[in-house]
C-alpha cells in the first residue's frame, strides 16, 4: 500500500532535549509534470522588487515611439537590449499632483510609491506599496523583504509602512550577505539541520506569553480582549517566524550559499557602485532562490543622484542642473552618461535573475520586478512621464515585450496592476488625482 | 455627446445659474447669449518669452553661479555635509554669506545683462518706444516685436537673457514644455464681464484671480474646460476689475495691479504684477491665447526667486546655482534694468518689464463670496 505524501508533511524528533520539525524537501513528486508548480498545483514561489534609480532620463531619448510589441529602443535604452525579451517598458506614466508643489526629488517617489502626492516633504503617511505586497506574500520566509542600497547609504532606501517606519537598506553587497547568509541561515540543501538554540529560547518565551494570554483573556471584558487581541497578532507574527527558523527548509534546486563577497570601501563614485551593485545583486539572486525573501527593493542611486565619476566633483544631481546642453547632441552628455551606467546597471540586474534556473524556466520567471525613477527630466525635476520598466513574467501572469505608453495617467495604476499581480485582493489604489481602478493590462498574460 | 453640444449644455445650465442670482460665470463666447454676458477661463498655458538668442547675443558670456564665481569644488560641500551631517550647515561653512536670504550679504560681483538687440514678443506697456540714449527716468531700450510692434518692454529678458537657466533650452523653458504650471500650484483665474459682443465690443470688464481649486486634467494632460473655478478665498488674490475692449475679436486690457499665489515646487509666495496688461485673441473654440505684460515689482521677484526653503534648509543658492546666476549679482543689477514705478523719494525704478505667453480655457469662474448657502 502506498502511504500518500504531501510537502506539508514534518518529521518529529528531538535536538538537545527540544522538540523539532523538519520539513520534507521539495521532491520531485511535489512538483508537477512541467515543473512550473507544485504537484497540488500550487504554483511555484512569486518575488516582487523594485529598483530605484535616480534623476531619471532624456525623455526624447529614452521613451520608445512605437507601442504595444517590436518597440524600437532609443539611445538611452540601448543597454537594455541583451535583455529586453524579459522587459515592457512603461512610458509618459506620472504622479499626478492635485494642485501640491512638486517637492522636488521626492513626490516622483513617494507619489509612485504610494499613490499620493504629498503636500510637503515628510507629509505623505501612506505605506509604499512593497510593504502591502510583503505583507501578503512575505510572512512565509525568513525576511519580510531585504533593501539594499549599492550607494552604501543605509538611509537610501523609500521602502516604508509610513512616514516615521522607514526600512533602512543594507548598505554593502557583505552587509547583505551576512544578513542572508550569515548566522540565523538554514542552508535548505544541507543534510544537517540544527535548530538554533536563542530561537528556540526565544519561542519557549513566548509560549509562556501565550500561555498567560489565555489565562488574561479569561478575565477581560470584549473591549479589552479586543485591544490584547491586536497586540498579540504581532506577537504570532514573530511565533510563525520563529517556527519557520525551527523548521529544516525544503531543498532548492536553484540555491547555493555564494561565497561571501568582498569588503568594498565607501565610495559613491559610479564605478565602484556599479561593482558593489553587480555584488549585491549576485546575493540577492541567491537569496531568493534560497526562498530567504520573496520581496525585495534595490537602490542603485539616490533620489538626487549623488553618484559621480572618478576624478569628478560634479554629481549627477548638480550635473543635470548645471551642465549646459552640448549645442550639436541637444542633450548634457556628461548627465546623460549616468543615465546609460545605469540602465547597463539594470541590464546586468536582471541578468543576474534571468541566468538562475528554477523549475522549468529561471528566477526571473517567477519574479517581477520594477525599475523606476523620482523624475523624468531631472533638469526641471518633472513628474510627467516617469521612466517605469518592467521585468519577469511573475510565475507566468505577466507578459513582456511590450512598450506601452500612458499620457497623463497616473503611475498609480502602475502600482495596482504590481499588487494585483502578486495576488492582493486590492481593485483600486491611489488617492485624488491619482485613485485608479484600472491595472495597466496590456502588460498582463 | 461632442464637445461642441456639451459645451452648449453647459453654457445653458451656466445662463441658468446667473439668471438664478449665483456668482457664476462662464458663457462660452460663440454661445450666442445675450447682453453684458460672463466669460471665465482658467489659464492653461504660461512661459516666459524667451526668443531665438544665439552666444554671440551674450559676447561676455553668460552669468557664473557662486560656485563657479569663487571656484569652489563640490566635493567640499559633501565632505562638509558628511562631517556636519545637515546640508544646510555644510553651504553655510564652504560658501560665502548667503545673499539669496540677505542680498546685501555680498559685495555686488556684477551681472551680465542682454543688450543686443533681437525680435522679442510682449507687449508695449508704457505707450512708448524707448530708448536708453534718450535718457529720462527710468530710461531703457525697448525690444521690436516679431510682428514688426515697436516699444516691446522686456526689462526682465535684459536681466536674464543672458543667464544659463533662461536659454531656449534651459530650465525655464524646459519646465515650461514639460506643462508643470498647470500641474501644480495654484491656478489663475480670468474673468471678462459686459461682452456684448464676442468680436467687437468697446467695454468690458476683466479681473484676474488665484483660484481655490485646481485644475481638471483630462487623459492627455490637457485641461478641461467648463469646470468649476472657486476664487481664491483672500481678496487680496481677486484684482480690482479694469477696463478692456473687444476689437476683431482681440481682446485688451488697461493696466490694473495683480497679485497672484504662486506655488511651484520649493516656492510658496505670490507674484505682485503692476500696470498688468492682456492682448489675447478669442478662438473660435472658446480660449483666449496671446500675451501678459506686466511691470514685476522687483522686490517681489527677487524673493520669489530666491528666499524659499524647504523643511530646514533655505534653497534659494541652490535654485541660482541650477538657474546659473548669484544672487547678490541679481539683486544689484534689478534696479540697473528696471524700468518701471519710480521711487517718489528717490527716482529709482522699482519694478520691471516682463512678458508671458499664455491660453485660458473656458470655466466657471464662481465667487464664494457671491454665492450663499441657500441661493
Amino acid at each position: 500500500m502506498t502511504i500518500p505524501i504531501n510537502r506539508r508533511e514534518f518529521l518529529r524528533g528531538s535536538v538537545a532535549g527540544a522538540a523539532v520539525t523538519v520539513g520534507l524537501p521539495y521532491l520531485e513528486i511535489f512538483l508537477n509534470s512541467n515543473g512550473n508548480a507544485l504537484a497540488s498545483g500550487a504554483p511555484l514561489p512569486r518575488r516582487f522588487g523594485t529598483w530605484f534609480f535616480g534623476c531619471g532620463m532624456n525623455p526624447d531619448r529614452w521613451a520608445p515611439v512605437k507601442e504595444g510589441a517590436d518597440f524600437e529602443l532609443p539611445p538611452e535604452l540601448a543597454p537594455i537590449s541583451p535583455v529586453r525579451e524579459h522587459l515592457s517598458v512603461l512610458s509618459g506614466f506620472s504622479v499626478l499632483l492635485a494642485g501640491e508643489a512638486n517637492q522636488v526629488h521626492y513626490t516622483g517617489i513617494v507619489g509612485t510609491l504610494t499613490g499620493e502626492a504629498p503636500a510637503r516633504m515628510d507629509a505623505a503617511d501612506l505605506p509604499t506599496f512593497d510593504v502591502l505586497i510583503a505583507d501578503q506574500i512575505g510572512t512565509a520566509t525568513r525576511f519580510r523583504s531585504l533593501e539594499m542600497s549599492a550607494t552604501g547609504r543605509p538611509e537610501h532606501s523609500y521602502s516604508r509602512r509610513n512616514a516615521t517606519s522607514l526600512n533602512p537598506a543594507e548598505p554593502s553587497p557583505l552587509a547583505l550577505y551576512n544578513r542572508v547568509f550569515g548566522p540565523g541561515f538554514a542552508d535548505p540543501n544541507a543534510a544537517e539541520f540544527t535548530p538554533d538554540p536563542r530561537v528556540l529560547l526565544r519561542r519557549s518565551a513566548l509560549s509562556v506569553v501565550a500561555d498567560d494570554r489565555r489565562r488574561m483573556e479569561a478575565q477581560l471584558g470584549v473591549a479589552d480582549r479586543a485591544r490584547l487581541d491586536q497586540y498579540f497578532t504581532s506577537l504570532r507574527q514573530l511565533e510563525r517566524q520563529l517556527e519557520l527558523s525551527l523548521t529544516k527548509p525544503p531543498p532548492l534546486e536553484a540555491c547555493r550559499v555564494p561565497e561571501a563577497p568582498p569588503e568594498l570601501a565607501d565610495s559613491l563614485e559610479v564605478g565602484h557602485v556599479v561593482e558593489s551593485h553587480r555584488l549585491m545583486s549576485q546575493v540577492l539572486a541567491m537569496a531568493l532562490a534560497c526562498d530567504q525573501t520573496r520581496v525585495f527593493n534595490m537602490v542603485f542611486s539616490d533620489a538626487a543622484s549623488s553618484l559621480h565619476t572618478a576624478g569628478s566633483s560634479d554629481t549627477h544631481h548638480t550635473l543635470t542642473h548645471e551642465e549646459p546642453n552640448d549645442p550639436e547632441l541637444g542633450y548634457q552628455p556628461r548627465a546623460t552618461a549616468f543615465v546609460m551606467r545605469t540602465m547597463e546597471a539594470w541590464t546586468e540586474f536582471v541578468q543576474a535573475l534571468a541566468t538562475v534556473p528554477e523549475g522549468d524556466g529561471t528566477l526571473l520567471d517567477n519574479c517581477l520586478v520594477m525599475c523606476h525613477s523620482e523624475s523624468s527630466d531631472a533638469n526641471t525635476h518633472s513628474v510627467s512621464g516617469l521612466p517605469v520598466i518592467l521585468a519577469g513574467r511573475a510565475g507566468g501572469r505577466v507578459q513582456p515585450g511590450v512598450h506601452v505608453r500612458g499620457v497623463g495617467e497616473s503611475t498609480a495604476r502602475v502600482a495596482l496592476t504590481m499588487q494585483q499581480v502578486m495576488g492582493l485582493p486590492v481593485a483600486s489604489f491611489g488617492v485624488r488625482q491619482n485613485a485608479t481602478s484600472r491595472p495597466v493590462s496590456e502588460v498582463l498574460a | 455627446m461632442s464637445f461642441h453640444i456639451a459645451t452648449r449644455l453647459v453654457a445653458l445650465a451656466a445662463a441658468a445659474a446667473v439668471s438664478a442670482g449665483c456668482g457664476v460665470s462662464g458663457d462660452a463666447p460663440d454661445s450666442g447669449a445675450g447682453a453684458g454676458d460672463t466669460w471665465g477661463f482658467v489659464v492653461s498655458m504660461w512661459r516666459d518669452e524667451i526668443p531665438d538668442v544665439a552666444p554671440e547675443h551674450c559676447p561676455d558670456g553668460l552669468n557664473q553661479n557662486e560656485r563657479e564665481y569663487f571656484e569652489i569644488p563640490r566635493g567640499a560641500v559633501r565632505e562638509a555635509r558628511e562631517r556636519l551631517g545637515s546640508l544646510q550647515a555644510a553651504e553655510d561653512e564652504v560658501f560665502p554669506p548667503d545673499a539669496c536670504r540677505d542680498p546685501l550679504a555680498q559685495p555686488d560681483p556684477g551681472f551680465i545683462t542682454f543688450d543686443a538687440d533681437l525680435p522679442l514678443a510682449g507687449l508695449d506697456l508704457d505707450g512708448v518706444a524707448s530708448t536708453r540714449a534718450e535718457g529720462g527716468q527710468c530710461a531703457h531700450d525697448d525690444f521690436t516685436s516679431p510682428d514688426g510692434r515697436r516699444g516691446i518692454d522686456n526689462q526682465h529678458w535684459r536681466l536674464l537673457g543672458c543667464t544659463r537657466g533662461y536659454q531656449p533650452d534651459g530650465q525655464i523653458q524646459r519646465g515650461a514644455d514639460s506643462g508643470s504650471f498647470i500641474k501644480e500650484g495654484i491656478p489663475i483665474l480670468l474673468e471678462v464681464t459686459g461682452v456684448d459682443d464676442a468680436r467687437n465690443d468697446a467695454d468690458v470688464r476683466v479681473r484676474f484671480a488665484s483660484s481655490a481649486d485646481i485644475i481638471t486634467l483630462d487623459a492627455a494632460s490637457g485641461v478641461v474646460p467648463w469646470t468649476s473655478m472657486d476664487l481664491y478665498e483672500d481678496p487680496a488674490y481677486v484684482s480690482e476689475p479694469t477696463a478692456g475692449r473687444i476689437k476683431d475679436g482681440v481682446l485688451t486690457t488697461d493696466p490694473v495691479d495683480v497679485r497672484l499665489r504662486y506655488r511651484q515646487q520649493v516656492i510658496d509666495f505670490e507674484y505682485y504684477f503692476r500696470d498688468l496688461q492682456v492682448r489675447a485673441e478669442v478662438l473660435a473654440d472658446g480660449r483666449l491665447k496671446g500675451m501678459i505684460g506686466a511691470y514685476w515689482d522687483i522686490e517681489n521677484m527677487f524673493k520669489l526667486r530666491n528666499d524659499h526653503r524647504t523643511r530646514n534648509r533655505h534653497t534659494g543658492r541652490g535654485a541660482s546655482d541650477a538657474l546659473g546666476y548669484m544672487c547678490a549679482g541679481m539683486y544689484h543689477a534689478l534696479p540697473r534694468v528696471a524700468d518701471g514705478h519710480p521711487d517718489p523719494d528717490n527716482g529709482v525704478c522699482t519694478s520691471v518689464s516682463t512678458a508671458y505667453h499664455f491660453e485660458a480655457t473656458p470655466a466657471f469662474v464662481i465667487d464664494a463670496g457671491a454665492v450663499g448657502a441657500n441661493d
